[in-house]
């Protein structure tokens, strides 16, 4: 969490720097997505079938929320910024009856740092219909907590371990905004590809295990529209 | 500008708030289990486990398809380290004489599989409760109840044994009430084997005892029980009425048949003087002929049972007297080579001196006598295994004619002489005193002697060369007899005549049971006979002994025994067989020369 937001602050240092000179936006974005996770899901499964009893699966990795911030410069047709944004998923396998429950979850979430550029299919007025494209490095924190519980015994035991990896991927977007003063809101949808993952390092090690959110988004997303000099919208 | 920072918190807070958090449950039905259904055994037992020495039980413990997390074997509330391999071993002594609660404790795995069953937290557990019983006290005796003939057997019954350190039972057998060791008749493992059947008991006493041996090995035997039945007796023995046949000494031999049927193997018959000697196998006869019994002294008939195993045999026995003593007459050699040795251990014996020595002998029983003028002098030796010799010495100066009664039945002693007057008999009976010593005529059947002084020379002398047990009797009897030069005409040159030719002497038996005026001598046999001779008795026993017969006689330097034969003239057609004669003759040129000292001129018949 310190690094996330030590990271953050440092963008946005950067960011208001360029303020005082470009006209650039600010939005915020929510949305869903959906991820691969291949490697997860297999040990998902591994969780659930090397037990005796019957163990099911409840979450896998399905679409989540998401959220990002983005900094950009408006050139007019197009615009290009800071993507910052955040996604988390997971998968959980669990089990109980009468003597106990015992899950084991999978959380994943990763940051995303990158660049994106728009450009305007059209432009009218204040809406702007926009394809665009972008690259992050996405820096993945994988928990993996396993919790059960003996209720006669009145024994409860939990564990939890984090692995971290890095890696790279590119997508691509189509979006529409509309503006409305300095406010502008939008819809934003895409397919974000996750080529390049290390392997996830443990505190035992690093592992084979590999991080997968490639998959398509969707979002809306409001923001702020600040011009350069007077007249900034925002201040 | 503050309007951007507190957008970007809100974001900020929006997106570390916006972790994925996995959601759901699920619930399985899962039935519980709440009771155990194994079971468990120990060796079998299922309460008391009795224990006696070095102990094994196997633990037989079935949990069915559940998985055994823990097995504790408590003995005295003490857990025990000694259970390996569904085994528990201890000794007895461990645990010291008497009650001991054995617990087993049994946890599995429910089997309910459930999560806690899986993750072995959830499982079921049983106890399991036995009493050890140590017994290692010594064992007790025990008593025979009882005993029962059972279909020909005898069936002995004892006490049970009914605490737990047995091993065995032991039955011995004794034949007295000493203390002597008994037979070992039995042996069993089983408990509640209290009786066995002898078959080794033909009636009559013995006793038993049962021992017991506990697991320890610790034998107690019991009293002694006496047990007495009846068993095969003697009855009776009679005359036996054979009205074809001359001989008129037969005699029947009864008794009673052995109720022990079962274990019954033979009868063994037998009497003293070798007169009966039989065996029977048939348990259904209960009598045999008896011939050829002595008068005048009693018999002992014994008759012994014996059952199929040869020890335990029943004996019983009946003295009969059959009355009229009978003799039997031998004669004596006089060897004048000797000098004063007397070889007893020969056929013969000599006496030339009332100085002698008595030379080693083994194993012979000789009575000797020896006429003097108006004495009779008789001695008795009894000796066994006599390797030295043996001197004694008579009183007085002996005439050389002898007459010697060899040894034929035990303790049968007697002394014979004949003369124109009868035949004059000494009988020594069984036992040794001056009474028992007679002289006897038997044609007027009077005693006409008696036994004047004895002598005892080394009497029961007792000596042990090369280390042997010798037993010496030495008696001598110094006889009076009435008249004797008159009845007794003994020709003492007729011997002389013979020295030189010991061993060419003739022996000479009587049996006296048929009187002699009655009797004649019709025929003489011999094996080896070639011609015969007819001999009239009157030339050998006198014209007053109305003898007609002839008698055979074979002419050899080995004289054979000749038998001979008596009639009865009065009743010649019933041809009754007489006790045989024996004698010995020596005929040299013309003259045959009798045992009795008599000489006949074969040309004079």
């Amino acid at each position: 969490m310190i690094f996330r937001l030590h990271l953050f602050l440092c963008l946005l240092t950067g960011l208001t720097v360029k303020l005082q000179a470009q006209n650039f936006n600010i939005n915020y974005g929510f949305g869903i997505g959906s991820y691969t996770m291949t490697d997860l899901k297999k040990l998902q499964e591994d969780n659930a079938g090397n037990n005796k009893l019957d163990y099911k699966t409840t979450e896998d990795f399905p679409s989540y929320y998401r959220s990002y911030l983005h900094f950009s410069l408006d050139f007019g047709d197009d615009f290009a910024g800071l993507n910052l944004s955040y996604q988390s998923t997971g998968a959980r396998t669990t089990y109980s009856d009468y003597s106990g429950e015992h899950t084991i979850d999978q959380i994943i979430n990763g940051l995303e740092i990158g660049l994106f550029y728009n450009y305007s299919i059209v432009n009218r007025n204040n809406s702007k219909l926009y394809f665009g494209m972008q690259a992050n490095s996405i820096i993945s924190t994988l928990k993996l907590k396993e919790e059960i519980s003996f209720f006669e015994q009145h024994i409860s035991e939990s564990s939890e371990e984090r692995g971290k990896s890095i890696g790279l991927n590119i997508g691509a977007q189509l979006g529409y905004r509309y503006s409305i003063n300095s406010f502008f809101i939008g819809l934003e949808g895409g397919y974000v590809l996750n080529p390049v993952n290390s392997g996830f390092k443990f505190n035992e090690g690093k592992s084979k295990l590999k991080a997968d959110w490639s998959g398509y988004r969707i979002s809306v997303t409001i923001g702020l529209k600040f011009k350069s000099g007077k007249g900034a919208g925002a201040g | 500008m503050r309007v951007i920072l507190l957008f970007f918190l809100l974001v900020l807070s929006i997106l570390v708030s916006c972790e994925f958090s996995p959601q759901g449950v699920n619930p399985v039905e899962v039935e519980r289990v709440d009771s155990a259904f194994f079971t468990l055994k120990v060796s079998d037992y299922s309460d008391t486990i009795p224990v006696t020495g070095h102990t094994i039980l196997v633990v037989d413990l079935d949990i069915k398809n559940l998985e055994l997390y823990e097995l504790n074997i408590l003995i005295n509330d003490q857990k025990i380290n000694t259970y390996n391999q569904n085994e528990i071993k201890f000794h007895a002594e461990q645990l010291g004489q008497g009650f001991h609660p054995l617990k087993v404790q049994v946890t599995t795995t429910s089997g309910s599989g459930s999560l806690a069953d899986v993750y072995n937290l959830e499982g079921l557990y049983a106890e399991f409760y036995y009493t050890l019983y140590v017994d290692i006290d010594p064992p007790h005796s025990l008593k025979i109840i009882d005993f029962s003939n059972e279909n020909g057997m005898l069936k002995i019954n004892w006490e049970r044994y009914n605490r737990i350190n047995f091993s065995s039972y032991i039955l011995y057998k004794f034949y007295n009430n000493t203390n002597s060791s008994g037979i070992q008749l039995f042996a069993s493992t089983n408990q509640n084997t209290t009786e066995y059947l002898d078959n080794s008991f033909i009636g009559g006493e013995c006793y038993y005892a049962v021992a017991v041996v506990s697991s320890q090995g610790v034998k107690i035997v019991g009293d002694k029980f006496r047990v007495y039945d009846n068993y095969a007796r003697l009855k009776d023995i009679k005359k036996v009425d054979l009205p074809d046949s001359i001989d008129d000494s037969v005699y029947e031999l009864s008794w009673s048949k052995t109720d022990y049927y079962n274990n019954f193997y033979k009868y063994k018959l037998s009497s003293y003087y070798e007169i009966l000697n039989a065996e029977v196998f048939d348990i259904n006869t209960t009598s045999v002929r008896v011939y050829d019994l002595p008068f005048g002294r009693n018999i002992p008939f014994i008759l012994t049972t014996f059952p199929a195993q040869h020890y335990g045999t029943a004996t019983d026995t009946l003295n009969f007297n059959f009355g009229e003593p009978t003799f039997e007459y031998n004669s004596v050699t006089h060897n004048p080579h000797n000098g004063n040795t007397y070889y007893i251990h020969q056929p013969y014996l000599s006496i030339l001196s009332s100085n002698g020595t008595v030379s080693s002998f083994e194993n012979v029983y000789i009575p000797y006598s020896v006429f003097s003028k108006d004495k009779i002098y008789m001695s008795t030796i009894d000796a066994l295994e006599i390797h030295n010799n043996v001197s004694f010495q008579l009183e007085e100066k002996i005439p050389v004619s002898l007459f010697y009664q060899s040894h034929k039945r035990g303790g049968f002693k007697d002394l014979i002489s004949v003369s124109d007057n009868g035949i004059f008999v000494a009988a020594v009976g069984e036992s040794s005193n001056n009474d028992s010593v007679i002289v006897y005529n038997t044609i007027s059947k009077k005693v006409i002697g008696s036994v004047f002084r004895s002598y005892s020379n080394n009497r029961n002398f007792r000596i042990t060369p090369n280390g042997k047990h010798v037993i010496l009797d030495n008696i001598l009897y110094e006889i009076e007899l009435d008249n004797l030069v008159e009845k007794l005409s003994i020709n003492k040159s007729g011997w002389q005549q013979y020295s030189g030719f010991a061993g060419n002497t003739a022996l000479f038996t009587i049996d006296y049971s048929v009187y002699p005026a009655c009797v004649k001598i019709y025929s003489l046999m011999s094996y080896q006979l070639d011609e015969e001779f007819y001999i009239n008795a009157t030339a050998l026993f006198g014209d007053k002994i109305p003898f007609e017969s002839k008698i055979l006689v074979y002419d050899t330097n080995t004289p054979p025994n000749i038998t001979i034969y008596l009639v009865d003239l009065l009743d010649q057609k019933s041809k009754k067989l007489c006790k045989a004669f024996e004698a010995r003759y020596f005929l040299s040129q013309d003259t045959l020369y009798s045992s009795f000292g008599y000489k006949v001129n074969l040309n004079d018949l």
